[in-house]
């Protein structure tokens, strides 16, 4: 889902960078809170997520997708680990790997690590109210399943709008109308494979010892309703 | 905190599968790409090309004129970014570790 640049409208990227710039300071000044095993756990997620990116699967016949890993990163140590879990990732696709525009930073974060980050989360931690992951196993892994598919779904949406909504000038002009639907039905699908591959990924963390709860029973972040 | 044995090798085993397999990924256009670009017209963007590493290391790329296969050069691109990205995460660790610990002594 990275966009090139030459994609975005110029109001969109200054939005999308404002908006990223900003929680990324927030999510940088939150990293003195956190344990030193969170930190590790965020170098294997970045590593993980930067090795799963790379391995694009089919969806319909001459498309593919791969795993954005927002939801998957969130789950594991919070929304702002994750952002700088996904910054990083993306960051380093673009200046190393030329995939991404650098100008398309700003969407591309806004989208995958921001976007994608707090949907899987929100999804998870109000599935999971008052209930704990080790007594609601289910419960846990289909909110991990749920949260990383709709992950994909809405950030894809995003990224309809920023590449499809014209608002001082449209570098390639994809109406959104037009293109909205094809861009959904990808991330439909996209999403499914996102949804198992991470639930497979937390399963495989829990199996060889990861702290995978660390978050829902430890939450870096109060949402409204869920206090305990 | 310590990590045990099982949780490092598990580490290993898991990065090591998803390099190996990462040469075999399905090299047609994504989603997005697809429906802007095939569906809907639009033009190629541009990406920032330092010409080491384009594309996980894809034929052109100075990597892949060093190693000359496609199967090592993806798998060396992609066990490169797995390291600058550890790089970049293990510096704050080991920082907050030895802070952790000066702290408690």
């Amino acid at each position: 889902m990275h966009i090139p640049d030459g994609w975005v409208d110029p109001a969109f990227l200054l939005i999308t960078w404002i908006i990223v710039l900003v929680i990324i300071a927030v999510s940088l000044y939150k990293l003195r809170e956190h344990d030193p095993t969170r930190i590790a756990y965020m170098a294997v997620l970045g590593g993980t997520i930067f090795a799963t990116q790379m391995l694009n699967f089919p969806i319909l016949g001459g498309t593919s997708g791969h795993v954005l890993g927002g939801a998957l990163a969130a789950v594991i140590v919070g929304p702002w680990g994750a952002v700088l879990v996904m910054t990083v990732v993306l960051l380093i696709q673009a200046l190393l790997f030329a995939d991404g525009g650098v100008i398309a930073l700003g969407p591309n974060i806004f989208n995958m690590g921001v976007v994608g980050v707090f949907v899987g989360y929100i999804v998870l931690r109000y599935l999971m109210l008052n209930a704990t992951p080790e007594e609601n196993k289910v419960r846990y892994y289909g909110g991990v399943f749920i949260g990383a598919f709709l992950s994909v779904v809405v950030a894809s949406f995003f990224a309809a709008i920023e590449i499809g909504v014209p608002i001082l000038v449209s570098p390639s002009v994809i109406p959104l109308i037009v293109a909205l639907p094809t861009i959904l039905l990808y991330h439909i699908l996209i999403g499914i494979g996102e949804g198992i591959i991470s639930t497979v990924i937390v399963l495989y963390f829990n199996y060889i010892e990861m702290d995978v709860f660390i978050e829902i029973e430890k939450p870096s972040l109060q949402l409204p309703g869920t206090q305990r | 905190m310590e990590f045990n044995k099982k949780y490092i090798i598990g580490i290993v085993v898991l990065l090591g599968v998803l390099l190996i397999l990462s040469p075999f990924a399905d090299p047609s256009p994504d989603g997005l790409e697809k429906a802007a670009l095939e569906d809907h017209g639009a033009d190629e963007g541009e990406s920032f090309d330092l010409g080491f590493l384009t594309d996980y290391g894809a034929e052109g790329s100075v990597l892949h004129r060093i190693l000359e296969n496609d199967l090592i050069s993806t798998i060396v691109a992609g066990l490169i970014g797995v390291l600058v990205v550890f790089g970049l995460f293990f510096t704050p660790y080991f920082i907050l570790k030895q802070r952790s610990k000066e702290i408690s002594s």
